[in-house]
């Protein structure tokens, strides 16, 4: 019987209850002051389905209610139970470092779109480059990156609120930013608000937000692909 | 034992994923270098022009690779696991 990874909290936490993939009933599994949340699996393939994936997902959104979460990376399947203990004491500092970091935290996922498209989108691929003006492009691209320098500032009371924050300025043409901030549960509605009231105000972009997720972008996930998935 | 999906299609769209993903990072940084440039003061015109005209038509080709793999902007990312996402 195989173990399959969704997280891990800490030992001084509630009980873990629920069920997991498939309806299989969760556990703990205590080691090194950390408690793992696994089910069992009759054996180590675990497909890649879109549907398993969310249920995956889903299960750790979950446990999220009632538990802090260090998240497992999709797939971390054990053999048996020594093989998990023995990864959870070969990374103790880490996973409980990792934890302490996301404790009573949520991940929210921001995505600010320019608004009506990028100002310096590459003209369809259709028209002939050489008929374009390589300073204009540059122009555009030089005036859409101090926009987006600007709408960090603007963006800056989200900073304030949450614990951490890591963003990416331009990832493709059609955004201005995207970023991910470490927000503590109870601040989680302050922090929605927030983005309401930016995205009335700031006219130049349309903010999306997403989650709560699972800290994904702040922690190693625990565990690790032991066995390909397909 | 880890097993490898080797089914010839995906594996030609991985691959195009990876160099694309991997010349897609160096056309960001470079084009990020000449925008500081510009904003420096430390260009010609007719430098700022050929560089114009060489980002955009790599932003034109870049745009029909990722058409002809079927790869969207998001695919063009790495997961570095700890180190976070490549870009």
């Amino acid at each position: 019987m195989t173990l399959l990874l969704y997280g891990l909290t800490d030992s001084g936490e509630r009980e873990v209850r629920g069920s997991g993939v498939e309806q299989v009933a969760l556990r703990g599994i205590s080691e090194s002051g950390l408690v793992a949340i696994v089910s069992e699996r009759a054996d180590r393939s675990l497909t890649r389905e879109h549907e398993t994936l969310w249920e995956y997902e889903r299960v750790i959104e979950s446990l999220m209610e009632h538990h802090s979460i260090v998240p497992a990376r999709f797939g971390s399947v054990f053999e048996h139970e020594e093989e998990l203990r023995t990864m959870l004491r070969d990374r103790s500092a880490e996973l409980t470092e990792s934890f302490r970091r996301v404790r009573d935290a949520r991940e929210l996922a921001l995505r600010a779109s320019w608004a009506g498209g990028g100002a310096a989108d590459p003209p369809a691929v259709t028209d002939d480059p050489l008929a374009q003006s390589g300073t204009a492009y540059m122009r555009a691209r030089l005036e859409q990156h101090r926009r987006a320098e600007r709408l960090v500032q603007a963006l800056e009371p989200l900073a304030a609120l949450a614990r951490e924050s890591r963003r990416r300025l331009e990832p493709d043409p059609a955004t201005a930013l995207s970023a991910s901030y470490l927000v503590e549960r109870d601040r989680v509605d302050q922090f929605i608000d927030t983005v309401r009231r930016l995205d009335d105000e700031l006219e130049a972009v349309e903010l999306v937000l997403t989650g709560p997720w699972p800290p994904y972008s702040f922690v190693a996930p625990a565990g690790e692909i032991r066995e390909a998935v397909s | 034992m880890t097993r490898i999906n080797a089914d010839p299609e995906r594996l030609e769209k991985g691959l195009a994923q990876l160099v694309l993903t991997i010349v897609e990072l160096l056309r960001q940084l470079m084009e990020r270098q000449a925008l500081h440039r510009i904003e420096g003061g430390s260009l010609t015109d007719e430098e700022i022009e050929r560089l114009g005209r060489t980002f955009l038509a790599l932003a034109q080709r870049m745009e029909e690779l990722k058409r002809e793999f079927g790869l969207t902007d998001e695919d063009l990312n790495l997961n570095l696991g700890p180190l976070g996402d490549l870009m």
